[in-house]
């Protein structure tokens, strides 16, 4: 098997022995890919001794910090090849991530959203709305992740309408054109759940208008720490859409910039899933063992799309729990789990106490 | 203004500052700092915490009659007086460095607004109880402990009022707060973000007796302010051939190993992924690294090939140690910049110590100190002698 022959199957097809062998086999080629083409991973690799990697099990593979993507260009391609850059959506104060495509990853990461949200709305083109401005998306060789993330959804729809102005306020005038076009149609909703919880939900609250949102299919991501902040978790999230648009079939999934495509996606069940592309281990940060399942720790994410980045095996630093594998109710196969937030930030005890007058705040 | 007084209760800024400024090691004051000394030793819950009975030692009136003893010889003949107000900006990473700066300030015989931090530990509101018990109206006119969010005019406040700055917490927090004018008439003391280092003679490490001990001092000098003091030791020097350099590593850090997993200090979790992007950044900028395996994120280790991959500013603490392997104590010059502070001994004696200094006349180093000292506070610090900074002298020609 390999990563061509996985576009042609469904997202959820592989069971565990299976995937962990292909998993293994196709990572452990990448590791020495990078390991050849990226200075910056070879130097860390010889750093931690490693020469060649020929793991039998993805557990024991080396994964990077993904803040190094923050402060280093980390690329496995010449700069003639690189076709586009991703940047992660941070404040202004933050520093970003640098993401390198080249033509085959980027390639592989549409097909492989492809074929997973097929899994959720079908092969055919909705007419789509999305919960952003459309200045977002306006420069094509550099993308925020806001920018990159509107932009891979979109290849699920048509006529694509923006629905925020530069302001972030709610075009409603827009919005009530674009449900009379499509009114017998299934149409798809896309937006960061933080904008839709604040600028969609909150916006039709507050002008009580209520529109019937029944055939819509919101998918949204980003985050939870804003809403969190807020109290509103997915329950809630989900019940107040329904509440006040009808809106009844929500799917948030769990990514990031540093591995757009092989995304989670959350089953009808409310689990993050595992897609063939990608795997989720959890572990515990006193010692980076495995955790069990339904035992929290650092998430580690891994997927088989990024070649022109060493972006494939990654620590991240996000808590959260895996429930089981192959085992979910909603007949899905790989690790089924759920982000439970960041891990918080140790109280900055250093003599570069800054967190008084930092900038940052 | 909004800022709120912690301590003492009933205290406002028109008393604090109609007081006048004492001479030198006033009664009341030295008074005052026993009772908290004693107050420390005789709470069941404050005597269980190492720092603050480190602290409790160094109030306890042996300490301060003999700091004013060595005060009058080196000022005899002087006239010196406390500056007026003096405003200290605590750090958030040593809990009681606050005191210090404070107590060596009111025997200096000035008046004190303490800002300190937002985010402290526990045991400092615990400190602040115990400074609240002490019924001493005298002295309690003449402090205040104050809290406030990120307010540049509350800072601007104060600096506009005192006679004495001290800004502990580092470069940006000094960049940050020297914006911020002072009256014309006063002076200011900044403790800036320095590096500390542990120095091991390997053969004599090797043919030490009494190993355990020494580890142990090296574990509160690395563990108790999770490596984040300024003196705590960051890197690890050791000095001898490399077959003993090798043997006494692996004696040491299984022996550290060992003592960690028995004390077991508090774990925080985001300082393993701290650490983690902070080696493999290392790996990255640096040739010729070596992150050592370990099964345990409380004990971090990094191998160097050369002086110039010790990256200060990337080390961020939590039990993360560089480590380098010299031939002879002379190589350590190389090591030593002007952002070295504390330098702890293991192995070598006084005379071999001071033979370097003088043959190699490092730039950098403000302290020489035997393992398990580099927390000890000492009124000398940085450089400073901070009993002097903190008064003024009157010049008399009669």
């Amino acid at each position: 098997m390999n990563i061509e022959a996985l576009f042609t199957q469904k997202p959820y097809s592989l069971s565990k022995e299976t995937k962990h062998t292909f998993l293994a086999e196709t990572l452990n080629l990448l590791i020495n890919h990078h390991k050849t083409h990226c200075l910056a991973y070879h130097k860390i690799l010889s750093a931690t001794g490693i020469e060649h990697s020929s793991f039998s099990t993805i557990e024991d593979m080396p994964f990077l910090s993904v803040r190094l993507f923050k402060d280093f260009a980390l690329s496995s391609v010449q700069q003639t090849q690189v076709i586009k850059t991703l940047t992660s959506s941070g404040t202004t104060s933050q520093r970003l991530s640098q993401i390198t495509l080249d033509k085959e990853t980027a390639l592989y990461q549409t097909r492989a959203l492809v074929n997973i949200v097929q899994d959720f709305i079908g092969k055919k083109r909705l007419p789509m709305l999305i919960i952003d401005s459309e200045s977002i998306i306006r420069n094509r060789q550099t993308h925020s992740a806001r920018g990159a993330g509107i932009l891979g959804i979109s290849n699920f729809g048509k006529d694509h309408t923006y629905l925020l102005d530069e302001q972030m306020v709610l075009n409603v005038d827009t919005l009530e054109r674009f449900l009379s076009v499509h009114k017998d149609e299934d149409i798809l909703i896309f937006g960061f759940t933080f904008m839709v919880w604040s600028y969609l939900y909150k916006r039709l609250k507050e002008i009580g208008k209520s529109y019937d949102l029944g055939r819509a299919t919101l998918i949204h991501s980003g985050g939870w720490k804003k809403l969190s902040e807020q109290a509103v978790d997915n329950i809630t999230f989900k019940a107040e859409l329904k509440q006040v648009c009808n809106l009844g079939r929500i799917y948030n999934f769990y990514g990031m910039v540093e591995q757009v495509g092989s995304i989670f996606m959350e089953c009808t069940e409310g689990f993050l899933h595992a897609p063939n592309f990608a795997d989720i281990i959890v572990r515990q940060p006193y010692d980076w063992s495995c955790a069990p399942f339904n035992t929290n720790g650092i998430v580690e994410v891994l997927s088989i799309l990024p070649h022109s980045y060493p972006g494939h095996i990654l620590l991240t630093e996000d808590l959260g729990m895996i429930y089981g594998e192959d085992t979910c109710k909603c007949g899905r196969m790989g690790k089924y789990f759920h982000i439970e937030g960041r891990l918080p930030k140790a109280e900055l005890r250093g003599c570069s106490d800054t967190h008084a007058y930092s900038p940052l705040h | 203004m909004n800022y709120s007084i912690i301590s003492p209760p009933s205290t406002n800024i028109e008393s604090l500052l109609s007081e006048c400024p004492l001479t030198p090691f006033a009664p009341d004051v030295i008074e005052f700092i026993s009772a908290l000394s004693d107050t420390i030793f005789k709470d069941n819950t404050l005597k269980t915490l190492p720092e603050l009975v480190a602290l409790a030692f160094w109030l306890r009136p042996a300490n301060i009659l003999k700091l004013r003893s060595d005060f009058e010889t080196k000022w005899r003949n002087h006239f010196l007086i406390g500056r007026g107000l003096a405003f200290h900006i605590a750090p958030a990473n040593v809990d009681t460095i606050f005191i210090y700066s404070w107590f060596l300030s009111m025997l200096a015989g000035n008046t004190n607004i303490i800002r300190l931090s937002t985010h402290t530990a526990p045991q400092v509101q615990l400190l602040i109880n115990a400074i609240n018990s002490i019924k001493d109206d005298r002295t309690a006119r003449r402090f205040m402990l104050v809290h406030y969010g990120h307010n540049e005019d509350i800072t601007a406040y104060f600096s506009g009022l005192c006679n004495v700055r001290i800004i502990w917490g580092g470069d940006n927090t000094i960049s940050t707060i020297r914006k911020i004018p002072l009256r014309p008439t006063a002076v200011e003391l900044a403790f800036a973000d320095r590096f500390s280092l542990c120095i091991i003679n390997a053969h004599a490490f090797i043919e030490m007796e009494d190993k355990t001990h020494t580890i142990e001092k090296f574990y509160n000098d690395a563990y108790w302010f999770n490596q984040m003091a300024c003196s705590s030791p960051r890197l690890v020097v050791w000095i001898g051939n490399s077959d003993d350099a090798d043997l006494a590593r692996t004696i040491f850090w299984q022996m550290l190993k060992d003592i960690i997993i028995k004390k077991s200090p508090d774990f925080i979790a985001s300082k393993a992924v701290d650490k983690l992007a902070t080696m493999q950044s290392l790996a990255i900028k640096y040739d010729n690294i070596k992150i050592e395996k370990t099964d345990l994120n409380l004990l971090n280790r990094v191998l160097l090939k050369t002086p110039e991959s010790i990256d200060r500013t990337l080390h961020c603490g939590g039990g993360l140690f560089y480590e380098l392997i010299l031939s002879d104590l002379d190589a350590l010059q190389c090591v030593l910049t002007a952002k070295e502070q504390t330098v702890s001994v293991i192995g070598f004696t006084r005379d071999e110590i001071l033979c370097f200094l003088n043959k190699t006349k490092p730039r950098g180093i403000d302290r020489i100190v035997s393992v398990g000292k580099s927390l000890q506070f000492s009124s000398v610090w940085d450089g400073f002698d901070l009993l002097r900074e903190f008064s003024k002298e009157v010049d008399i020609e009669l």
